[in-house]
């Protein structure tokens, strides 16, 4: 059963960063800095830290279905940290700093911010 | 339209196969007070896909196949809120140096590993090609 829920998250977390990054890159230039996963993972930090906000899992999470389904399979599936890495390396490889350092301090601090920023105002 | 759903449905297999993976790894390591789970699979994933972009180069394997193994597997198997989350609960901790610790592996570490991914596949794959 945990499997299945794991699973059926991943799934359809992946598909929906997919359909979202298609959408947001075919709105800009390819030599444009590349947003749409800095935007996906943003979102779905920021989601995620709602959503441990709001709701505890039980004791052992692992067993928790929601905990399954949504912390570990969607909002897992639908944030990315290898593409992260690849775009900026693609950017160090262009020589483009001053974009790498944004695109780095923004995603990663974006992210660890709206997480606990969430995480406070719903907890606190 | 229809390349589009082939490439949608490569994704959420290789999305749920990725996350399994993840999940599979998360389970051994899930009592470790430092989330040596995420950064692993962080890593890991990072290597993959720096591997994988440099073979896209070398050949152009079919659309839905670049979009399964590298949107869905790597995408899935990867994860950046498992990372804020993680980030937070050590910030909340008043672990300052656990935090940057595990920021500066996770950050240099996955584009460091990216790069080695790329560019050891760059020069496997040049080499088979002479």
């Amino acid at each position: 059963m945990s499997i299945t829920l794991v699973a059926l998250g991943g799934a359809l977390g992946a598909v929906s960063r997919y359909f979202i990054g298609h959408f947001i890159m075919s709105k800009r230039k390819t030599s444009s800095m590349p947003i749409a996963m800095v935007i996906v993972n943003l979102v779905g930090s920021l989601t995620l830290g709602i959503t441990v906000g709001l709701y505890l899992p039980s004791e052992n999470p692992l067993n928790d279905s929601l905990y399954l389904l949504f912390n570990i399979g969607f909002f897992g599936a639908f944030t990315t940290f290898s593409t992260f890495s690849v775009e900026a390396m693609q950017l160090l490889h262009k020589h483009r700093y001053k974009d790498f350092w944004i695109y780095v301090l923004v995603s990663i601090m974006g992210s660890v911010i709206l997480f606990g920023l969430a995480l406070y105002i719903l907890t606190v | 339209m229809k390349k589009h759903l082939i490439s949608a449905i490569a994704v959420a297999i290789g999305g749920a196969l990725g996350t399994l993976l993840r999940f599979s790894v998360d389970l051994p390591l899930y009592d470790t007070y430092f989330p040596v789970n995420t950064i692993l699979v962080n890593l890991i994933g990072s290597f993959l896909l720096g591997g994988l972009t440099a073979v896209y180069l070398l050949k152009n394997p079919p659309e839905w196949l670049k979009a399964g193994l590298g949107v869905g597997f790597c995408g899935g198997f990867t994860t950046m809120s498992a990372l804020a989350n993680d980030a937070t609960a050590l910030i909340l901790n008043s672990d300052i140096i656990l935090f940057i610790t595990y920021l500066l592996i996770s950050v240099l570490g996955g584009i460091g590993l990216a790069f080695l991914g790329y560019w050891s596949l760059l020069k496997w794959k040049a080499g088979d090609t002479q």
